[in-house]
C-alpha cells in the first residue's frame, strides 16, 4: 500500500486521469456550445432559393410588370427605382443601354473605325429590331427563348431595341407585347444567322393585336363585342369561324390613334354553335400574324367573360409552376416527367396546363413552346 | 371611340383548308457526293417547313451500321433551341439516332438545320440513311402534327481504285466557349418532391453543346487552412443537388463539341462553419487525446 509522501508511479495517475478527463470535457463542452450557436444562427438565416408559388415575386423577376415603374422597382411592393440611366437595361427612351434619349448621356461611339491591329480578335455581332404595336405596350425581346431586354412602345406605337455582343451563329429572336389590360400578343419569331461583326436589323415589324370578347356565350340575336389593342390606325381583320362547319365571317375595323379597336357583332348573322375569333393587323402594307384565338358560343343566354383563375397577362397554358411565366423552369418540370408515369398530382396539372393525355411527350413541349414567355 | 371608321364586310366562305403543304425532312450532304471505303463525310439533317410554322421536331435517323461508323453529332446552326433529348445514338448495333427538341416562338424556314452527323465509311456497299417516326409539330398551341414526309439518302461506297488519300471532314473550327448562362436553383412539388434542384441551359453557336458537368464544392476553413471537397460529375438538367442544405458552392460547366468550357457559379447559400463539420471535430478530439497521452507519458517517464 503506498504511504503518504510516496510518489504515484502508475502510468495513469489520478492527476493524469483527471487531466485527460478535463481536456476531453473541455472539447465536448466547446463543441456543444459551437453546435448550439450554429443551430441558432441557422434558424435565423434565410435560405434564398427560387420557390414555386402561385403568387409570383414580381419584384425579382427581371421584368417590369404589375405596378412597377421600372424593372423590378417602384410601385407599391418594390423598392424605389434607381435612375433608368444606370440600371444596365435599354429602357425608357434610351437609344442604347443606359444612354441616349431625353435623360441619359449620349451614346458614345467606339474609337476610330476600321480594322487593322492584331489578328485573332473576334468582332461581336448585334441584332437591331424595330416596329409597331399598341402605344405604351411593354415589348419583350427574347434570344433563344431567354428574355434579353424589354422596352416600351412610344405614344405612336413605335418600339426599337438592340441586342449587342453576339457571337456568330444562328439565333432565334422572338418578340411579344403586353397591353394595358395585361393581354399578351402571340410572339413573332425569326431565326437569324449572324457572322462576326455584322449588324442585322429587323425593321418595320408589326406585332399582332390583342383580342378579347365581352361574352363567352351570347344569346342569339344579341350583340357580342370583340375588342382589343393594335398599332394605331392599323386595319384589323377579325375572322369569326364556325367550329362545326368551318364557315368564316370577316369584319374589318380600323384602330384608333390610341390603338383601341372594337366591333359589335350582331349574332343574328350566326348559327347556333361554337365559334372561334382571331384578328390580325395591317399597317403600311405589312400584315401581322394572327392574335390569340378566343372561343365563344351562340346559344340561348348571355354569359359574360370574366377573368379566369389566372391573372391577366399570365399564360393560359403550360405554366407548370404557377409563376405567370413559361420558361426553362416549366420546361425542366416537364422534362422530369418525360417518359415517366405521372403522379396523381402532376397528372392533374398536366390535364390543366397541357394536353390532358396523361403523359409528357413532344406534344406537351410543343404547347409549351407556343406559350413561352421566357 | 372617336376616330374609328368602321367598314363592315360580311361574306361567308366555305372552309378553306391549309394552303401549306406537309413539311419535309431531308438530308443535305456537303462536299464530295461519292464515297470510298475509309472516307469521312458529313450530312446535315434538315427540315423544310413548306410554309408552316413549326415549333417541335422529333424522330429517328437510321443508318447502316455495317457500312458506316458514326464519328460525331454536332448541333451548330441548329434551328432547335431546347433539346428534350439531344441527338444521340440510341442503338449502335442497328444505327439509330433519336432526337427531340423545341424552338419557342416557332420557325418557318425552307431549309433549317436540325443537326449534323459525321460518318466514316467502313467498307464498300450500298445502303440508305433514312428517317423514321418523324414528327414536326405546328406552332399552334395544340401541338398539331403537320404529318411531315421525308426524303432519305442513298449511299454507295466504292473501292478506291486510285492511290488517293481517304477524304477527311473536320468539324468547324471553334475557339469560342459556350454562351454565358445563369443556372438556377428551384423547388417545386412536381420536381423531385420539392427538393433543391439545379436547372441550366445554354447554347454554343460554333459546334454545339456536348455535355454539362456539375460540381458541388464545400470549403471548410480551420486555423487558416482551407479544405475543399467535391468533384465534377456529368449532369443533365434538371439536376438534383446532393447538398440539400445548399452549403456548397455550385459550379456548372458547359462543354462544347470542341472541348471549350463555360463555367458558371452559384455561391453557397449557407456556408459550412468549421464547427459544423464532423471531420474537423474528429481531428480536434484525436489531437487532444494525443496531447494528453503525450503529457501523461512524459510524466510517467520522469517519475521512473
Amino acid at each position: 500500500m503506498p504511504k503518504e509522501g510516496d510518489k504515484d508511479t502508475r502510468f495513469l495517475s489520478k492527476r493524469t486521469v483527471g487531466l485527460l478527463f478535463f481536456v476531453v470535457l473541455l472539447v465536448v463542452i466547446f463543441h456543444a456550445f459551437a453546435h448550439a450557436n450554429a443551430k441558432t444562427k441557422s434558424s435565423k438565416q434565410m435560405i434564398t432559393v427560387t420557390v414555386s408559388s402561385t403568387i409570383p415575386n414580381h419584384c425579382a423577376d427581371s421584368i417590369q410588370n404589375y405596378d412597377e415603374t421600372g424593372v423590378d422597382c417602384g410601385g407599391a411592393d418594390c423598392t424605389a427605382c434607381a435612375s433608368h440611366c444606370t440600371n444596365g437595361i435599354k429602357d425608357s427612351d434610351e437609344t442604347g443601354v443606359d444612354c441616349g434619349g431625353s435623360l441619359c448621356s449620349a451614346c458614345g461611339g467606339g474609337g476610330g473605325g476600321g480594322g487593322g491591329g492584331g489578328g485573332g480578335v473576334t468582332i461581336k455581332a448585334e441584332i437591331s429590331v424595330n416596329g409597331s404595336t399598341f402605344p405604351n405596350g411593354l415589348v419583350y425581346i427574347l434570344k433563344d427563348g431567354v428574355i434579353v431586354t424589354t422596352t416600351y412602345a412610344n405614344s405612336t406605337g413605335f418600339f426599337q431595341a438592340l441586342i449587342p455582343n453576339l457571337n456568330a451563329g444562328v439565333y432565334q429572336i422572338s418578340i411579344y407585347a403586353i397591353d394595358a389590360d395585361g393581354l399578351q400578343t402571340p410572339a413573332i419569331s425569326f431565326p437569324t444567322l449572324l457572322t462576326d461583326g455584322t449588324v442585322v436589323s429587323f425593321d418595320n415589324l408589326l406585332l399582332p393585336p390583342t383580342i378579347n370578347t365581352d361574352k363567352i356565350e351570347v344569346k342569339k340575336n344579341d350583340p357580342i363585342i370583340i375588342f382589343g389593342h393594335a398599332a394605331p390606325f392599323s386595319t384589323n381583320e377579325i375572322t369569326i369561324t364556325n367550329s362545326a362547319n368551318g364557315k368564316t365571317t370577316v369584319v374589318i375595323v380600323t384602330a384608333s390613334g390610341s390603338g383601341d379597336y372594337s366591333y359589335s357583332l350582331n349574332s343574328s348573322l350566326l348559327d347556333l354553335g361554337q365559334y372561334s375569333v382571331k384578328a390580325r393587323a395591317t399597317l403600311g402594307g405589312i400584315t401581322s400574324a394572327y392574335s390569340q384565338i378566343l372561343n365563344f358560343l351562340v346559344n340561348t343566354k348571355n354569359v359574360l367573360r370574366v377573368p379566369g383563375a389566372k391573372p391577366a397577362g399570365c399564360p393560359i397554358k403550360a405554366d407548370l409552376n404557377g409563376d405567370c411565366r413559361v420558361n426553362l423552369v416549366d420546361f425542366s418540370i416537364a422534362a422530369f416527367w418525360y417518359k415517366r408515369t405521372l403522379s396523381a398530382s402532376f397528372a392533374a396539372l398536366e390535364a390543366q396546363e397541357l394536353n390532358a393525355d396523361g403523359k409528357i411527350n413532344i406534344v406537351d413541349f410543343s404547347i409549351m413552346a407556343y406559350y413561352w414567355t421566357g | 371611340m372617336a376616330g374609328i371608321f368602321i367598314i363592315a364586310v360580311f361574306f361567308l366562305s366555305a372552309f378553306i383548308g391549309s394552303s401549306a403543304r406537309a413539311s419535309v425532312f431531308s438530308f443535305s450532304r456537303s462536299g464530295v457526293q461519292n464515297s470510298y471505303a475509309g472516307d469521312e463525310f458529313k450530312i446535315d439533317a434538315q427540315i423544310n417547313c413548306q410554309g408552316a410554322s413549326l415549333n417541335a421536331l422529333e424522330g429517328n435517323i437510321i443508318f447502316p451500321a455495317d457500312l458506316l461508323e458514326l464519328e460525331n453529332i454536332t448541333t451548330e446552326k441548329s434551328i432547335i433551341n431546347l433539346w428534350v433529348e439531344q441527338p444521340k445514338v440510341e442503338n449502335s448495333a442497328n444505327g439509330t439516332i433519336f432526337f427531340s427538341g423545341i424552338t419557342p416562338g416557332g420557325f418557318a424556314e425552307t431549309n433549317a438545320n436540325v443537326f449534323s452527323i459525321y460518318f466514316k465509311t467502313k467498307k464498300t456497299g450500298q445502303g440508305t440513311i433514312s428517317w423514321q417516326g418523324q414528327k414536326a409539330l405546328l406552332n399552334d398551341g395544340a401541338g398539331t402534327d403537320s404529318k411531315p414526309t421525308a426524303n432519305n439518302l442513298a449511299i454507295n461506297i466504292k473501292d478506291r481504285l486510285d492511290n488517293g488519300n481517304p477524304a477527311v471532314v473536320s468539324a468547324p473550327a471553334d475557339s469560342e466557349p459556350p454562351e454565358d448562362f445563369t443556372p438556377e436553383i428551384v423547388r417545386d412539388n412536381n420536381l423531385f418532391n420539392n427538393q433543391n434542384v439545379l436547372i441550366f441551359n445554354t447554347q454554343d453557336k460554333e459546334t454545339g453543346i456536348n455535355h454539362y458537368e456539375v460540381k458541388e464544392e464545400k470549403i471548410i476553413s480551420f486555423l487558416g487552412l482551407s479544405f475543399k471537397t467535391g468533384s465534377w460529375k456529368t449532369a443533365i438538367s434538371p439536376y438534383l443537388l446532393k447538398d440539400q442544405k445548399l452549403g456548397s458552392n455550385i459550379y456548372v460547366k458547359a462543354v462544347d463539341n470542341t472541348g471549350n468550357e463555360q463555367i458558371e457559379t452559384i455561391s453557397a447559400l449557407q456556408p459550412v462553419r468549421w464547427y459544423e463539420n464532423f471531420l474537423i471535430w474528429c481531428i480536434i478530439i484525436l489531437a487532444a487525446l494525443f496531447i494528453a497521452v503525450w503529457i501523461v507519458k512524459k510524466n510517467y517517464d520522469r517519475k521512473k
